[in-house]
């Protein structure tokens, strides 16, 4: 239930993602909140950084999903699916409601100044971040839709099958809709570079 | 991860092509890195969260609570139904009165998980450190509510090492009103009554108010209050520490401030609180940024309305669903009063 699954393709991030949950017990025999926390922590923090803007916005977020699925853990019921699938429909709900909440009263900075600024991490090359940030700007330019499917693929590493699951699709229907977005997503990198 | 290294999903223009570059982008896509947290963040917000993890993971599983709660809720249901009826016909006979309900009455049976035992209201005040408040009015279509309410842990467990231990209040009244004919789209209402160790300061800058949908200040029982409305907000006093009592200091450098959710309280009827009060970054410890959060949980995930007001250094937050009118919130906010039965 625990096993990672996608479409066939395997790639440096996943194989990371599959170090950390190969060492993990399985769902069932999960003693304490941690092993959960420490098993999917990577997953929902990068899910959740392809929803939102900044960084500050995805540790608040990524905070509250983690709080959410405390409160819950209890109720959880490994019948009804995998314990992934329900954290991250934790997730998809914590972002989804954000951005209702968000769109009718934009933010204050007050959280930002709240937080320490922290400098960047030194593993993170000036590629990369340039990389992600276009990323990030590309994917702030497509429809919630869009990006929900992106990120569960591409941020959560979800299979087609376990993103229906998330978003209440067919997995046929994902298909269609991912591959539409992805090349969307794609026209946007091109323009960007062809103004460059 | 230069670009030079995807020139495979660069067209040309044509149906064919526009299929290879959309894959040769879905291996970009697959190979870029990750958002990765700070360290720093990933790691204090593992150890805040462990800290509540005793309070939560520990009490009864679902099954066996409700498993536990079952005989006396079908109980109760028996009950209801009989006293229903009565009410019903009270209800037709006094429609147009308004009533005052003896909710208070009800605080003879207040659960105390510590001891797992039922206490009266002057017990829990002990336990409490303060006189218990119930409201005296609820609106007419309400006269069937029945009032159930735990007292909080007594210990609240803070193995934080990022930051020093909380001062949380010895303990906090928990309550729900519950309708004895549980229906859908029944008003619902909970009630928290907890000592706090600093004074709420009211001014044009305080509270600040995060993703409310709607924040009025109004005037509860004489004093300073507000009306918040919403699922998911947060707002952040400024505050003056009360004397002799403390408040957890950020630790320099740290990445979440200290939180310090309420004790969750698992008795029937009543489930685990939404609501989150913690210290915001500071530099002064006699006046502390305070925050308090109200966090969505199924029960509220349509929103909530809520008041929070404080009176002699006790702050208090009735919360109601959409249903109940504003008015008519305010008016059971307003008919607070201690109770000592």
């Amino acid at each position: 239930m625990f096993n990672h699954k996608s479409s066939g393709v395997s790639t440096t991030k996943e194989a990371r993602f599959t170090a950390e949950l190969d060492v993990q017990a399985q769902p069932a025999s999960f003693a304490d909140f941690g092993q959960l926390y420490d098993a999917l922590f990577p997953r929902i923090y990068n899910y959740v950084s392809y929803r939102v803007a900044g960084r500050e916005e995805a540790e608040d977020l990524v905070g509250t999903v983690f709080e959410k699925a405390l409160a819950n853990f209890a109720k959880f019921d490994s019948r009804k699916g995998s314990i992934e699938s329900w954290l991250f429909t934790i997730a998809h709900h914590t972002v989804v409601n954000y951005y209702r909440s968000h769109q009718r009263h934009p933010q204050t900075q007050l959280e930002e100044n709240l937080e320490t600024s922290e400098a960047e991490q030194p593993d993170q090359t000036f590629l990369q971040r340039e990389e992600m940030a276009r990323l990030r700007h590309n994917l702030s330019k497509m429809g919630e839709r869009d990006r929900e499917l992106i990120a569960l693929r591409y941020g959560a590493s979800f299979s087609h099958r376990q993103i229906g699951q998330v978003l209440k699709m067919k997995e046929g229907s994902v298909t269609v809709a991912l591959s539409r977005a992805v090349s969307r997503l794609r026209k946007l990198f091109e323009a960007e570079e062809e103004t460059k | 991860m230069s670009s030079d290294n995807f020139r495979g999903w660069r067209k040309p223009n044509n149906s064919q092509s526009e299929i290879l570059a959309d894959q040769a982008f879905e291996q970009h896509l697959e190979q870029l890195p990750l958002f990765e947290a700070r360290p720093q963040f990933r790691t204090e917000l593992r150890a805040r969260l462990l800290n509540t993890t005793t309070v939560q993971i520990s009490q009864p599983s679902n099954t066996s609570r409700f498993s536990l709660l079952s005989r006396p809720r079908w109980v109760l249901v028996g009950v209801a139904v009989g006293i229903a009826l009565v009410a019903f016909a009270v209800t037709l006979f006094f429609a147009a009165k308004v009533t005052e309900i003896p909710v208070a009455n009800a605080f003879d049976k207040v659960y105390d998980p510590d001891s797992q035992a039922y206490v009266n209201s002057n017990e829990a005040a002990q336990a409490l450190g303060f006189a218990v408040n119930a409201p005296s009015y609820l609106p007419q279509a309400h006269s069937d509510y029945q009032v159930e309410s735990a007292l909080a842990p007594a210990v609240f467990t803070n193995t934080d090492t990022t930051n020093p231990p909380s001062d949380s209040p010895t303990r906090t009244l928990q309550v729900s009103l519950i309708p004895k004919n549980p229906a859908q789209n029944q008003p619902q209402f909970e009630i928290y009554e907890m000592r706090v160790p600093v004074n709420l300061v009211a001014t044009s800058q305080s509270p600040t108010v995060l993703r409310a949908q709607r924040f009025l200040p109004i005037t509860v029982q004489g004093v300073q209050g507000y009306f918040v409305e919403g699922r998911f907000w947060r707002l952040v006093f400024q505050a003056h520490l009360q004397p002799g009592r403390a408040i957890p200091t950020r630790k320099p450098g740290a990445a979440v401030p200290a939180r310090t959710p309420l004790p969750a309280v698992l008795a029937p009827g009543l489930r685990p609180n939404p609501f989150v009060i913690g210290r915001a970054a500071s530099p002064d410890p006699n006046n502390p940024r305070v925050f308090l959060e109200f966090l969505p949980s199924k029960k509220w995930s349509a929103g909530a309305k809520t008041i929070i007001w404080q009176k002699n250094g006790i702050l208090f937050m009735l919360v109601s669903d959409q249903t109940t009118s504003d008015d008519q919130l305010q008016r059971i906010a307003d008919s607070f009063q201690q109770i000592s039965k």
